[in-house]
């Protein structure tokens, strides 16, 4: 159940690069757990078993019991930090996953748009001109020119070139957030100025 | 009975408030659509003539003939973005962090939406 369960949290939160292996940890107390149940049994089977007259058979239990609690009041203290482990791991999802709705919710606002946007336009025409071209001196024999040729695919390629650098830039304002933060720091700016009613008096 | 005096069209465009970006998004598929079809009809192709044949008038052919440039120009585009941006993802380093983990990013939106809706402390 977990196992299914895991890959889930992970998709949805987005935290691919990071392993909160609930599965393993809960395993680690299950088996702790049912090894300190195993001396509890053992000295209940004991204690049913002492009558009271039996002094010496209860001092033995006694010993026991002190090895067993000393035993049990150990385990439980490894216990006590898995669950806070796995508490704070879970907390961490938790906030997490709140961050990451609030950037999916913030993507709505009117972010401004990148400063390369019109050579980016017109670099995807030339690509597309540049292949065009191209496609035009196959197809057509009587269009075919070396010079031409070689142009229309230093077009293609200086394009192709541009539009790879702008994907690049892009992905790093994207992995920055870059457009949400300037759209949010525009915001914050215009709200924090008074407005001309206010400063007119 | 309709009255078309009193309809609205479905849209309307505000053409003051297009930016330029927007004006030459419009404007661009004409570049690569003029130059297609332009070696199109210098090559002497049977589909240029054929085009150009239809009985119809002078007008209506620069327009319908605009309108197969504008036409080609933004296909030629889109299937050059598809095939851009199929190849550049299939060739680009995967991202070294997820984009909500940035910590300026997280103090700029903690003071935008307020103390009340932010997630929690940024250093978490």
């Amino acid at each position: 159940m977990i196992e299914d369960l895991a890959p889930i949290v992970h998709y949805v939160a987005g935290l691919g690069n990071q392993n909160i292996d609930v599965e393993s940890r809960l395993k680690l107390i299950q088996d702790q757990i049912l090894q300190l149940e195993e001396p509890i049994n053992r000295l209940r089977d004991r204690v049913n078993q002492v009558s009271e007259r039996d002094v010496d058979r209860v001092k033995a239990v006694v010993a026991s019991s002190t090895e067993v609690i000393a035993k049990g009041s150990e385990t439980l203290q490894q216990l006590k930090k898995s669950q806070q482990d796995i508490h704070a791991g879970l907390r961490k999802v938790g906030m997490d996953i709140e961050w990451l709705s609030l950037h999916n919710a913030l993507a709505m606002i009117e972010a401004p748009t990148s400063p390369y946007a019109t050579l980016v336009l017109l670099m995807g025409a030339l690509q597309a001109t540049g292949i065009g071209s191209i496609w035009i001196m196959i197809q057509f024999k009587e269009m075919m020119s070396v010079t031409g040729l070689v142009f229309a695919s230093l077009v293609f390629c200086t394009s192709t070139y541009a539009l790879w650098l702008d994907f690049k830039m892009n992905g790093y304002l994207h992995n920055l957030n870059s457009f949400q933060i300037a759209a949010m720091i525009r915001e914050i700016r215009a709200a924090s100025l008074p407005s001309p009613r206010q400063s007119g008096g | 009975m309709l009255d078309l005096s009193t309809m609205e069209a479905p849209f309307k465009m505000e053409v003051a408030k297009l930016s330029h970006l927007h004006v030459l998004k419009m404007l661009v598929p004409f570049i690569p659509g003029v130059v297609v079809a332009a070696g199109l009809a210098a090559s002497g192709s049977t589909q240029a003539h054929r085009i150009w044949s239809i009985e119809i008038g002078y007008k209506s052919k620069l327009a319908l003939v605009s309108i197969l440039v504008y036409v080609l120009g933004i296909a030629m585009i889109a299937v050059m973005e598809s095939l851009n941006s199929l190849v550049m993802r299939a060739i680009r380093r995967p991202a070294p962090g997820q984009p909500w983990e940035n910590r300026y990013w997280r103090r700029t939106a903690s003071k935008y939406v307020g103390e009340a809706l932010s997630p929690g402390p940024v250093s978490d």
